[in-house]
C-alpha cells in the first residue's frame, strides 16, 4: 500500500469520519451534526477520503450518501500481517516458558 | 461590536442552480463600500484572515496557484486553489479543492453589489454554504464598517446562528435537509 494512504488516515478528523461511516452510511449533513465540526471541514476531508478510495458515494433522491470502501483497509490490514505473526511468536515463546515450568 | 453581541442579519436572497452534476449557490449582498475596498477584502491575506473561512498564502488578486487553509478550531486543512480570473475590482474566480468560487462586484449608488457563485458537488450542502457565507459576509460588513467582531470560522459558527440560517436557506431553496 502507498505511503499516501497512511497519510490520509493519520489525520484525526478523517479517522472520526471513517468511524462514523463504519457505523452507517451518512450524508454530509449527518456527519456535520454527528461530529460537531463545520460543513467545509467535513466536505474537504470527505474529498480527500474519496480521492484516496476510502470512501464511496452514491446518489439517492438528489442527495449524496457516503459510505466505506473496504479495499484500502484490506491493504492496511495486509501491512499489519507480519506484525501479527510477531505477536504469535511471542505467545509461542510464552507457552514454551510455561511448559518448562511444569 | 462585542463579539458575544454579534447576531447575523435575516436571510437574504439566494438561488441554487444545477450545473451538470454539480450545484451552484448564488448569493447577492449589497455592501456600503466601493468595489475597490471590497476587492481588497476579497483578495488580501491580512484582510481575508479577519472574516473569511480560510487563510490565503498569497494575494488572490493575480491568477495562478495558491493554498487556502481552512481553519476549524484546532484543526486546519490545506487545500490547493487556482485563481482562474482576477480583474480588479470587478471579477475574481478561483477553485478551492473541488469547489469553484466566482465573485462579481458591481458599483451601486451606495457601494457595491457583491454576487457570489459557489459551485459544490452536494446539493444538500448548498444551504450550509449559504449560511456560512452569510455569517462571513456579516462579519466582513462589520470589518469594512470599522466595527470588527473578529473572524467566525469552523464549528464556532454553530454558536452564532449558523443552524438557524441553514434551516432558513434550506426552506427558501426548497432543499430537503434530508436524512438527519
Amino acid at each position: 500500500m502507498s505511503i499516501d494512504a497512511f497519510a490520509v488516515i493519520a489525520e484525526p478528523t478523517r479517522r472520526r469520519i471513517l468511524d462514523a461511516l463504519c457505523g452507517s452510511e451518512s450524508s454530509v449533513g449527518e456527519l456535520v451534526d454527528a461530529l460537531g465540526v463545520s460543513q467545509p471541514t467535513v466536505s474537504k476531508h470527505l474529498k480527500v477520503l474519496r480521492d484516496a478510495g476510502f470512501v464511496t458515494c452514491r446518489t439517492a433522491a438528489q442527495q449524496r450518501i457516503y459510505g466505506i470502501d473496504t479495499r484500502p483497509f484490506q491493504a492496511v490490514d495486509g501491512w499489519l500481517e507480519p506484525y501479527r505473526r510477531l505477536w504469535t511468536r511471542h505467545l509461542d515463546a510464552l507457552e514454551r516458558h510455561l511448559d518448562s515450568q511444569e | 461590536m462585542e463579539r458575544d453581541a454579534f447576531r447575523p442579519g435575516p436571510p437574504g436572497e439566494v438561488d441554487c442552480v444545477a450545473d451538470d452534476d454539480r450545484w451552484t449557490l448564488v448569493l447577492v449582498r449589497e455592501l456600503r463600500h466601493p468595489p475597490a475596498t471590497v476587492w481588497s477584502a476579497l483578495t488580501e491575506p491580512e484582510r481575508l484572515r479577519e472574516w473569511a473561512p480560510f487563510l490565503a498564502d498569497r494575494d488572490l488578486g493575480a491568477t495562478g496557484p495558491a493554498v487556502l487553509t481552512l481553519v476549524d478550531g484546532e484543526t486546519a486543512v490545506e487545500q490547493p486553489a487556482t485563481v482562474r480570473q482576477a480583474e480588479p475590482p470587478r471579477l475574481l474566480e478561483y477553485t478551492w479543492g473541488g469547489d469553484l468560487l466566482r465573485w462579481e462586484l458591481a458599483p451601486t449608488d451606495g457601494g457595491t453589489r457583491l454576487t457570489l457563485r459557489h459551485t459544490v458537488a452536494d446539493r444538500e450542502v448548498v444551504p450550509m454554504v449559504a449560511a456560512g457565507w452569510h455569517l462571513c459576509l456579516d462579519v466582513a460588513g462589520h470589518l469594512l464598517d470599522g466595527d470588527p467582531v473578529g473572524p467566525i470560522r469552523g464549528a464556532e459558527a454553530k454558536n452564532f446562528g449558523w443552524p438557524e440560517l441553514r434551516d432558513a436557506y434550506a426552506r427558501s431553496l426548497g432543499i430537503d435537509p434530508g436524512r438527519r
